[in-house]
């Protein structure tokens, strides 16, 4: 039995650096500036008065040791690694702490500094194997997804094609209204998405997200004493976390134009929030945009578009910054690239800075429920996190 | 006692290297006829063997022994037939043996023929860039599975040595140039033993009239032609020629490529002799008890189906002669002894399970099924079957000697899946539907230690 912790917590107080390519920066660097920039946004508060901390790094760091050591802080410390959903799930369970009366306030932060390996992608570190895995990309995995969901909903190649131009045209005009914290500031023209060099398949780098340093962090308290801290709290409303069983090797589905992890967590997310039309009881949704062809798939497994639908909403623009639901504004990993420890956590902070009114030129008319989507691994064995935030209580 | 020829079958790799090509590189004159077999960046010996012993068919599983040959094994000191052992799924209470050197093939051939079991051999040559080593070696594999049983396709009539101390071929440990000793006194020297080893066969076997045809295996073409039409002027056929045009001498696997060839050209009653001259000279004389083909398509004395010619750069690639910048990527896992050994099913035979309440598929076997089934598992061998592409992709990022690499999601008819890497394509051979059949191929190598896994591979994409 799962049990809802709808407006049982809060958000008080965040903070996010700038993601790049931060040569002169290191994760220590980071991991002062987004903390800080945290409590500094919430009156009065100090770092004594952060009871706990979870502290989410894919690669970047072991143990809780390196925030301890970085922060001086003498306090719980528990490092948190789930893929690339590590710093959504360093939120969940800081929420689920201080849900469960333990802590009155428990900081989650998340920070990655991928740059320093000199690789442009991912490196995982796996234990010894029996190496059998496949040597194929990232990259190579998703760009199998444009053509089988093309298949499975017989549209027109071209069409999907286009789609896919549109989700990173659009992430990157959002990213261009983010000069402050986004790697990418520029509009990239969909002929040049189009021209770009092929990355694997039909995917050419700007259907690619990039790696990135970055750190962000939020501090969370009991809903009951939000407004203690600030008179702008943001509320969750409800939080779900689904790890796929991998069903055999890449089995994502008969038709592979689909996640079912994210289609189960889905569902229980919006249970929990009480959520009946996502696509019109949401003002806005962060996304896990890794690659376009994900987040092409993500608006129906998230309900905001019919299934074979998608490329058709994608393209009328009804996820645009002004369309019926605002599908990253902020820019996405498309613009802000990965940091894969602080990728989740950078996501809710624009549902926070969206809900207090404090986004600038890419502020929502009046934004009431928003969703961050954020998962980690490939089509048949995905982690998937879902929350759901809203400005009031009730 | 020798035991009768159950099964053959050889495996040439998909890629060949045009003489004329290795000619223009070097000499500005694309000058040379036909070309040579080379193996692909990701095979070597051990992996072209099983290519080869997985294509005897299902007899190979109850055999008792097997024999691998080859004088490029991938790792000393490892018994490297216990890869190929693993790789084609024998039973667990075999007997098996690595036979080395150029005289390999002969051995393990012998071998069988006397207790029974399997011969695989394999090979590939190598020799300075421009030497009659490179240009008129080759690579590929063949097996041979000897037994009882009345569906027999040969019998062993008889064989026969000639050993000779001679300084003809040869290869220092730690390089990888194969040398030979001078064209003149290597003629005068194997000559003598292939006419005495003629004549003692004849008298082992009682069989005076000269075979119907024979081959004789040796790296300079034209003494292998010029013996070969010795021992049967009227009879020679063309599977010598045609196999020096478009594969060339495979070292420790070249006697049985030549022998498969000659058994598929053969109809019942032909006898065949196959002569291995290097080192002296050893033979063995087979009778057809069936008309061939039997393991080629197209059988000898056709051209193989075409593969795809590579350039001169590619190929000294491939064979490491030439330094390649790699991609920018992490360094790959070196081999964990202890994961391979425990997981050797799966990664040497590819056998994955299937729940014995639902039906479902894992590939990767798993013990757990999701309809709540434990342990309730039967093995479910995929190595035999056809895949379907489910769909496929270019990958740019992966670093491979042979660029784009291609990976496909394959489809068994089955609930079980498999993201493979795609061998001996190119993109534009890959479209959904493509059949595939599954290949065992040397993924890798850290510190020159080579890891091996199946990729898939258009289906019927090298003779048999
Ligand atoms: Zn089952």
């Amino acid at each position: 039995m799962t049990r809802s912790l709808c407006d049982r917590v809060a958000i008080v107080g965040m903070g996010c650096t700038k993601f790049g390519e931060l040569w002169d920066t290191s994760a220590d660097d980071l991991l002062v500036e987004a903390t800080h920039q945290a409590i500094g946004s919430v009156p009065g508060l100090t770092k004594d008065g952060i009871d706990a901390y979870w502290y989410s790094t894919f690669a970047s760091g072991h143990a809780g040791l390196p925030l301890a050591k970085a922060l001086k802080v003498e306090r719980p410390v528990t490092r948190v690694e789930n893929y690339c959903a590590s710093g959504s799930d360093a939120f969940r369970n800081a929420a689920f702490a201080v849900a469960a009366g333990v802590y009155d306030v428990a900081m989650a932060v998340g920070v990655e500094k991928l740059k320093d390996s000199g690789y442009s992608g991912l490196t995982v570190n796996e234990p010894p194997g029996n190496n059998t895995g496949p040597e194929v990309s990232s990259p190579a995995i998703y760009a199998l997804l444009p053509s089988t969901y093309s298949k499975a909903y017989d549209v027109a190649p071209g069409d999907v094609r286009q789609a896919l131009t549109h989700i990173a045209w659009r992430n990157h005009s959002n990213g261009a209204k983010n000069p402050d914290r986004a790697q990418y500031t520029s509009v990239v023209p969909k002929e040049k998405i189009e021209k770009a060099p092929k990355v694997a398949g039909d995917l050419g780098v700007f259907d690619c997200s990039g790696v990135a340093d970055g750190a962000a962090a939020a501090i969370i308290v009991r809903a009951e004493d939000a407004l203690k801290y600030t008179d702008k709290p943001v509320y969750l409303k409800g939080m779900s976390l689904y790890a796929g069983m991998s069903n055999g090797a890449a089995t994502a589905g008969e038709r592979h134009a689909s996640f079912p992890e994210v289609v189960a967590c889905a569902a229980q997310v919006y249970t929990e929030a009480g959520i009946t039309d996502p696509r019109s009881q949401l003002s806005m949704a962060e996304v896990h945009d890794c690659f376009t062809p994900t987040e092409m798939i993500l608006m129906e497994d998230l309900g905001f578009s019919e299934r074979g639908q998608a490329w058709k909403d994608v393209l009328n623009g009804d996820f645009d910054l002004d369309g019926v639901l605002a599908v990253n504004p902020d820019g996405g990993l498309k613009s802000f690239g990965h940091p894969v420890g602080a990728s989740g956590l950078r996501m809710i902070f624009e549902l926070w800075l969206q809900f207090r009114g404090e986004a600038g030129p890419r502020q929502l008319t009046d934004p009431e429920l928003g969703l961050a989507h954020n998962m980690g691994g490939f089509p048949g064995e995905f982690i998937s996190f879902i929350s759901i935030f809203g400005k009031e209580l009730g | 006692m020798t035991h009768k020829l159950l099964a053959y079958a050889t495996y040439r790799p998909h890629y060949t290297l045009p003489r004329s090509v290795v000619n223009a590189a070097l000499t500005g004159v694309a000058r040379g006829s036909g070309e040579r077999t080379v193996a692909g960046y990701d095979e070597d010996a051990v992996s072209m063997a099983v290519a080869a012993t997985r294509r005897l068919g299902a007899g190979v599983r109850s055999a008792d022994q097997l024999y691998f040959g080859t004088a490029t094994s991938p790792l000393l000191d490892k018994s490297c037939s216990l890869i190929v052992h693993a790789a084609s799924s024998m039973h667990d209470r075999a007997f098996t043996l690595d036979v080395t050197g150029l005289r390999a093939g002969f051995g393990v051939l012998k071998s069988a023929s006397t207790t029974g079991g399997v011969a695989a051999m394999a090979d590939m040559r190598t020799g300075r860039p421009g030497s009659a080593v490179e240009l008129e070696g080759g690579d590929g594999a063949a097996a041979f599975l000897f037994g009882e049983g009345a569906d027999a396709v040969a019998e062993v009539l008889g064989s026969a040595s000639v050993p000779m101390e001679v300084m003809d071929a040869w290869r220092v440990p730690g390089t990888s140039h194969a040398l030979v000793g001078e064209d003149r006194f290597v003629d005068h020297a194997l000559g003598r033993a292939v006419r005495e080893v003629v004549s003692e066969v004849a008298k082992a076997t009682g069989q005076t009239d000269p075979p119907t045809t024979s081959v004789v295996s040796t790296l300079n073409r034209r003494l292998a032609g010029a013996l070969a039409a010795s021992i049967r002027p009227d009879g020679f056929t063309d599977v010598q020629a045609v196999h020096r045009e478009t594969t060339g001498y495979c070292g420790a696997a070249d006697i049985g490529l030549l022998l498969a060839d000659a058994l598929d050209a053969a109809v019942a009653g032909d006898t065949v002799l196959a002569v291995s001259a290097g080192g002296g000279a050893d033979a063995l004389l087979l009778r057809a008890l069936k008309d061939g083909p039997l393991a080629g398509v197209g059988g000898a004395g056709r051209r193989r189906p075409p593969g795809e010619a590579i350039g001169y750069y590619q190929y000294l690639t491939w064979r490491g002669e030439i330094g390649r910048e790699p991609a920018r990527r992490p360094a790959r896992p070196s081999v964990a002894p202890p994961p391979s050994f425990r997981d050797s099913d799966w990664k040497f035979g590819l056998v994955g399970s299937e729940c014995l309440e639902c039906g479902k598929v894992y590939l990767p076997p798993q013990r757990v099924c999701r309809c709540g089934a434990v342990d309730e598992v039967r093995p479910f061998p995929v190595a035999d079957l056809t895949g379907t592409v489910v769909a496929h992709t270019t990958d740019g990022v992966s670093d491979s000697p042979n660029p784009p690499s291609l990976a496909a999601l394959v489809d068994f008819g089955t609930t079980g899946r498999l993201l493979l890497e795609v061998a001996d394509a190119r993109p534009s051979e890959i479209t959904d539907g493509t059949e595939v059949e599954m290949t065992f191929r040397r993924t890798y190598a850290v510190d020159g230690v080579p890891n091996y896994f199946w990729k898939a591979r258009p289906k019927n994409r090298s003779s048999k």
